[in-house]
């Protein structure tokens, strides 16, 4: 559908069947408590049926609110549906906890698992120290020995259980380069073609910065990550990796040059998708906690629309970021269970995004004469945040579904948000988009309004300034570096939100290829991952539907029901 | 007390209504009567007429460590009496509560001793010494820093603050705490701030007719006075958001700014 500046304004009329200017919900309390809602209907049935089996009660809602009265009577107020923005998909926000959602699952998962290491050194370490040729066709006997060993195959020793092929289906090996001649050679089965993924001037950037070096990607099964979380990844690669060398190459399991060979093959050149998360997170690497926020811009595929409109991409970002950080780092992982789970979903739904960046790109254009164009001047940041800012309070003024729908004030995150996207689109810089954020909920929504979000949560916003303008490792670091694991980042996922958008919403204005690697950016445009992340909202929205499939499933490993 | 006034920029009706709040001298007006009694019963923590429960020996009983920040700050009468730390919690409607959390969480800082607070998206926690806190919360309940229909004492379930108003102009709450009453045109608590039952309905009055809350209002509002039009205000957060980052960077740079 069309988005203009009141695309979710209306958006809300027919899904509330209300009008938007109406302060008094004249059915309130009586729109009919949980049965008004699909899916707690569905869950309430399916408990009953759970308690029944097992004996012990399951989950109950009405019965905990309405006959023990010790809980909230939930659906006194009307539970809307919402549209996900970017698709003509509508469904319950139930549908997008990150728990109800396998698409969302996937996504996580297609994140973390993967394991990306360069393969020039361990084959300089083949032919100078071992005396080997390494040709298109090694690198091919290769790749199809690595393909078998990724999920489990042996190769070197006899006596090894080999894992079922069926929920790994998603374990597989690719590879890529910068060099055109190079990528021809080698069977097109393994190779991410860079110049058939990207457009030709975003593949002409992607591969000067690959270069001619190799890279390979692997997928390690889903249902490993599952079963082992993120530190067995660089593990599970290594392993692989080595045994397929060893068999290709007809390497020696023993001799003094394979430690040489060792290193260089599994560590030397290897990439991370996440650092270790701080202590009580208690979690090893490739976890949300460490990923770098520019990896963010790197990892969507989706079309850009740019010189002329910024939204498209910033959106997809904005969904990745909401799932990532905010339902998935604080609503589960800092808190879990209920935790925070429509919050994240509203940054992308109803085309409310779309709609404030359709003004802002509008006001930006005419203000500073274009996209990225705008000096990275206080007044910029602050002209930017007075706009994003004004714009946002006259709607949610007007319209008292609007605050309504951001239940919980996520209003205050919604608008320091919308701030960041409008200082990053007209400067092209992510500090100016954090800093505005950060400006926006510190000081000027707060004085607006007197208030700002859930206890304690500005609080981060205030060091957050001088803080982020720092690039010493203990103080900030360059914001695309930055991350959960960045102490004053760590204990809200809003400050996070925002600094990972300022970073998307920047580098898309500069109509960069990547952000902060050409590496990450090109692996994850591999077509064969279960997740989409060329449309990360259309995947979402599928899983809303039920209609994702996800990988990992141990189906043929259970009883047939 | 020390009298004081806490400033701030500009000279419209919302910053001038802040002003008055941020004045420790300012005396709101009373708006209703309510009995020590019913206080107790609302705040629920404990049955009216029963004694203050004591976390610790009166103070004059107890052999301190010399400390000289105790010969300076004289203790409230809760803290004399070893009283236990309980609390009260108001949700303020966005639809023009007098007081949104952080105009609220600075009143208190402007004439409260003895307390702790939070302010929240919609709600602000305020925590005292028992006995401080039935005389506070007498203050704050019985004048107009409460309004019947748009302010509410919640423990649990405070959400409601956003959303639109219920038929009879009530913000809206999920555990029902209080009823319109036609007849009288007065909000009635029928449980206790921790949403359980009273033994018998406990008035707070009318609620205020909107213009009052309007003129009233300490938010900038797009259909009152816009935040877009209050210049000086915008001028100070800039020079402070700005001097913020250079302070807590370089603050070499700060100098002369």
């Amino acid at each position: 559908m069309a988005v203009d500046k009141k695309t979710h304004i209306k958006l809300l009329e027919e899904t509330f069947k209300v009008s938007p200017t109406d302060i008094v919900d004249k059915k309130l309390y009586q729109h009919g408590g949980t049965r008004q809602s699909k899916r707690k209907t569905e869950y309430i049935e399916y408990a009953n049926r759970i308690a029944k089996e097992r004996g012990i009660p399951a989950y109950d809602p009405d019965h905990i609110a309405l006959e023990l009265e010790v809980g909230v009577p939930l659906g006194q107020r009307y539970l809307e549906p919402v549209k996900i923005s970017g698709t003509d998909v509508m469904c319950e926000y139930e549908d997008l906890h990150i728990m109800n959602n396998v698409a969302i699952e996937q996504m996580v998962d297609d994140i973390f698992r993967t394991a990306i290491v360069c393969i020039d050194l361990p084959h300089k370490v083949l032919v100078d120290r071992y005396g080997f040729e390494v040709t298109p066709e090694s690198i091919n006997t290769y790749l199809e020995t690595i393909n078998h060993t990724m999920v489990g195959g042996a190769v070197t020793q006899e006596h090894m259980c080999e894992m079922h092929p069926g929920p790994c289906a998603d374990g597989y090996v690719k590879i890529f380069t910068g060099n055109d001649e190079v990528a021809g050679s080698l069977d097109s089965r393994f190779v991410i073609d860079i110049n058939k993924e990207f457009t030709p001037e975003k593949a002409a950037k992607l591969k000067e910065g690959v270069g001619d070096s190799l890279w390979q990607v692997s997928r390690v099964p889903t249902h490993a990550l599952r079963t082992m979380d993120g530190a067995i990844i660089h593990r599970w690669n290594a392993m692989g990796q080595t045994m397929a060398f060893i068999a290709s190459y007809h390497l020696c399991a023993g001799e003094a040059a394979i430690s040489d060979f060792a290193y260089a093959a599994k560590h030397a050149q290897y990439i991370w998708m996440g650092t270790p998360p701080f202590v009580s997170k208690a979690r090893g690497h490739n976890s949300v906690v460490g990923l770098p926020v520019g990896y963010i811009f790197d990892i969507i595929q989706h079309e850009s629309a740019m010189p002329d409109d910024p939204i498209p991409v910033s959106a997809e970002g904005l969904a990745m970021e909401s799932i990532l950080y905010f339902a998935l780092y604080y609503g589960q992982m800092m808190i879990g269970t209920v935790g925070v789970t429509v919050a994240p979903a509203t940054f992308y739904v109803n085309e409310l995004y779309e709609s404030r960046g359709a003004h802002l790109v509008d006001w930006i254009k005419d203000k500073y004469g274009g996209i990225a164009q705008a000096p990275m001047y206080w007044d910029t940041i602050h002209d930017c945040t007075d706009e994003a800012t004004m714009a946002a309070i006259e709607e949610y003024d007007t319209y008292p579904l609007l605050p309504e729908h951001h239940w919980g004030l996520i209003q205050a995150v919604q608008i320091s948000l919308i701030s960041s996207a409008c200082a990053a689109w007209a400067t092209g810089k992510p500090m100016a988009g954090a800093l505005a954020a950060h400006y926006c909920k510190s000081f000027v929504q707060k004085e607006a309004l007197m208030r700002t979000g859930w206890g304690g949560q500005e609080s981060t916003h205030h060091p957050a300034m001088p803080a982020m303008t720092s690039v010493l490792l203990d103080e900030g670091l360059p914001v695309e570096l930055t991350g959960i694991n960045v102490p004053f980042r760590s204990p809200f996922a809003d400050s996070q939100h925002y600094t990972s958008h300022s970073v998307v919403a920047a580098h898309e204005a500069r109509m960069d290829a990547w952000a902060l690697s050409p590496i990450v950016k090109v692996a994850f445009a591999d077509p064969h991952l279960p997740f989409n992340f060329r449309n990360v909202r259309e995947s979402v929205a599928k899983g809303a539907l039920r209609e994702f499939e996800p990988a990992g499933e141990r189906d043929v490993l259970r009883p047939t029901k | 007390m020390r009298e004081f006034q806490i400033p701030y920029p500009g000279d419209d009706p919302v910053a001038n209504n802040r002003k008055k709040w941020m004045n420790s001298e300012f005396t709101p007006r009373k708006l209703r009567e309510i009995s020590d009694d019913d206080i107790v019963s609302l705040l629920g923590h404990r049955k009216p007429g029963t004694a203050y429960s004591s976390v610790h020996p009166p103070l004059d009983e107890m052999k301190e460590a010399a400390d000289p920040i105790k010969e300076l700050v004289v203790p409230t009468d809760g803290a004399k009496a070893g009283d236990r730390i309980r609390y009260i919690q108001f949700a303020d409607s966005m639809h023009f509560a007098p007081l949104p959390p952080w105009m609220r969480f600075r009143m208190y800082g402007a004439r409260l001793r003895g307390f702790d607070s939070l302010a929240y998206s919609g709600r602000t926690l305020l925590e005292m010494r028992e006995r401080d806190l039935d005389e506070t919360a007498k203050f704050l309940v019985e004048t107009e820093i409460f309004d019947a229909s748009r302010v509410a004492m919640r423990s649990v379930t405070v959400h409601g603050f956003s959303l639109r108003l219920d038929e009879d102009g009530l913000m809206f709450d999920a555990r029902r705490r209080y009823v319109f009453n036609k007849e009288t045109g007065e909000v009635e608590y029928v449980k206790t701030q921790r949403a359980t039952p009273l033994d018998r309905r406990i008035s707070v009055g009318k609620p205020l007719p909107e213009d009052e809350l309007k003129t009233l209002t300490t938010r900038y509002h797009t259909a009152l006075t816009s935040p877009r039009d209050a210049d000086e205000l915008i001028k100070v957060v800039k020079r402070v958001g700005e001097l913020r980052v250079l302070g807590g960077l370089r603050p070499d740079l700060v100098d002369g700014r």
